[in-house]
């Protein structure tokens, strides 16, 4: 990326809202609307840009209960627990973690009772080593990094 | 949630970016009604449209994830949320009262922030953890029609 601070500034914008108009983003960016278009095509085909996301919140939609979960197995089972954990529609997010741990999970459900039930489901698929979980009770922020436009370039 | 409307802000959710054109075709749904839908949704669950980054290809490689308990929980959540590195904030049931996701540049900035965090906060237990993306915010809100 040649000019990374203009490039901090569109990705910026577009995380604070993804659907915002190229026409306003060029008003705000002083950046001629063509280039814009390039630019964000460019940013898909090089990953830099993964997914334009939409955060909702689960509770209102009758998911009372989101959880993050640790997860460790023992090596010969780890690629197992990854694959169940990636295709597992109800896990909102993933990631590969260290520390002792292999993997952090974020799941949603309508209550407590699915997401042990969504364990017990997990550890009858693959020999887990270790779990811990951890309920949401309020959410602060979220995806809020890079997201202030007027941050880019302090 | 009526099951139209559970598809459109599924649709939603795979794309925020996606035309009200796209997402007509894609679910079968009139495209005005789409368009009702898309503002009933907007006006009565606050929807966030916000891009996902891979934020190593802009020169943030270090994600970490702490498991964090402290003596002073508004000063924690004071300071975290005043830093710009900060992603996710969440608190969370029973002794780790807050989770945090940060970026930094490097392990120097990293390190020196949690000291501060420590200091700052009376921080007891700090559990850290590098995250390595696998998915994020793939929840199928579909799941229950």
């Amino acid at each position: 990326m040649k000019n990374l601070e203009r490039d901090l500034l569109i990705l910026s914008h577009l995380r604070r809202d993804a659907r915002v108009k190229l026409t306003k983003l060029s008003r705000a960016t002083r950046i001629p609307v063509s280039t814009l278009f390039d630019k964000i095509k460019a940013y898909q085909v090089q990953g830099v840009l993964k997914k334009n996301a939409s955060l909702v919140d689960f509770g209102l939609l009758g998911y009372q209960a989101r959880a993050l979960i640790l997860l460790s197995a023992h090596k010969k089972d780890r690629a197992k627990l990854g694959e169940v954990l990636r295709k597992s529609k109800s896990v909102n997010s993933l990631f590969k973690v260290n520390n002792g741990w292999d993997f952090s999970v974020e799941v949603v459900f309508p209550g407590m009772k699915e997401v042990e039930e969504f364990i017990e489901g997990v550890e009858e698929q693959v020999s887990l080593k270790g779990k811990s979980v951890f309920y949401v009770i309020e959410e602060l922020k979220r995806e809020a990094f890079l997201s202030n436009p007027a941050l880019v370039g302090i | 949630m009526k099951a139209r409307e559970r598809r459109v802000l599924n649709e939603l959710r795979k794309d925020s970016r996606a035309s009200f054109t796209a997402i007509a075709a894609n679910t079968g749904i009139p495209l005005s009604t789409v368009f009702k839908i898309a503002a009933k949704l907007e006006r009565s669950n606050p929807v966030r449209y916000a891009c996902l980054v891979d934020f190593e290809k802009v020169g943030y490689p270090f994600r970490i994830g702490v498991f964090i308990r402290a003596d002073k929980r508004h000063e924690a959540i004071e300071f975290l949320q005043s830093s710009p590195s900060l992603n996710t904030l969440l608190r969370l049931s029973g002794d780790c009262g807050l989770y945090a996701e940060l970026l930094f540049k490097n392990m120097p900035v990293c390190q020196d922030f949690l000291e501060m965090l420590r200091e700052v906060s009376g921080v007891r237990n700090a559990s850290v953890h590098f995250l390595s993306v696998v998915k994020q915010e793939d929840f199928d809100i579909s799941l229950n029609d």
